[in-house]
């Protein structure tokens, strides 16, 4: 089935440009999803932690192209449930991947050194950003890459 | 021993390289996206990556240094910090020497 045009942009937006499955198109976010999760708890629970694991699975993401969830899902989720492969992630989710390992390593930090008004505000905008990624497809940094380098590029 | 300008001095170093390591990110990032796909840009992700592991490392260390708080031992952090330093440091050589093919 193709993507309608929201997902279609969407999806342009972090680079999938090839992606024209909806089923992959939304399988994409699974990875997203379980940050939103793992932030979520790190901020709820001000775990510093929880924040920099999260932090070590966006470098983790950021390097080989998929992070730790994406190669659970394509090891354990997609061959089970015969669901298709995820893609390698283009350089506007790996952007992302960036974005989200400072912004959680400050949050973490904030909350290390005390300062929790200040994690608290920088945890409920990274929940925020991570949940539009994890759950509605909108990726902040991905528009932000958009900004900075324009479209097409070289992914 | 960290004396005064030791609170400051460890602090404000570590941050200042933090900067930088983020100006080299970018530059790197920017680099990189103009390799396309091939074996040199999927060496240039894996020193990207070092990068921002770095990026990760500096933040980790400053913010236990001013919080007083032992996540992770300090030492292992700086020696972790070191050992990827020189990693990075032969891979950045392999890679130009690679590069240019001389």
């Amino acid at each position: 089935m193709t993507l309608n045009d929201r997902l279609r942009r969407m999806m342009d937006i972090q680079g999938f440009l090839d992606v024209e499955d909806t089923e992959i198109a939304h399988w994409v976010k699974f990875s997203n999803f379980v940050c939103f999760v793992g932030f979520t708890a790190g901020v709820y629970l001000q775990s510093p932690m929880i924040l920099y694991l999260m932090s070590l699975v966006a470098v983790l993401g950021l390097t080989f192209h998929n992070t730790p969830f994406d190669h659970f899902y394509n090891l354990a989720i997609a061959p089970v449930l015969s669901k298709p492969q995820l893609p390698e992630r283009p350089a506007p989710a790996r952007f992302a991947c960036f974005v989200g390992l400072v912004w959680s390593a400050f949050t973490a930090s904030a909350f290390l050194v005390g300062w929790t008004g200040a994690g608290i505000v920088l945890g409920v905008l990274l929940v925020i950003a991570s949940g539009l990624q994890g759950i509605g497809n909108y990726c902040v940094a991905s528009v932000l890459w958009r900004k900075i380098y324009g479209w097409p590029d070289r992914e | 021993m960290i004396t005064n300008i030791g609170t400051y001095l460890v602090p404000g170093l570590t941050l200042s390289g933090l900067l930088i390591l983020f100006y080299g990110f970018f530059v790197a990032f920017k680099f990189r996206n103009k390799l396309g796909t091939g074996t040199l840009a999927e060496a240039w992700d894996k020193l990207i990556g070092l990068i921002s592991l770095f990026i990760l490392g500096y933040i980790v260390y400053t913010a236990q240094i001013v919080s007083g708080e032992e996540l992770v031992n300090p030492q292992i952090v700086a020696a972790l910090l070191m050992f990827f330093g020189s990693v990075f440091v032969a891979a950045t050589a392999y890679v130009n020497y690679d590069a240019y093919g001389i």
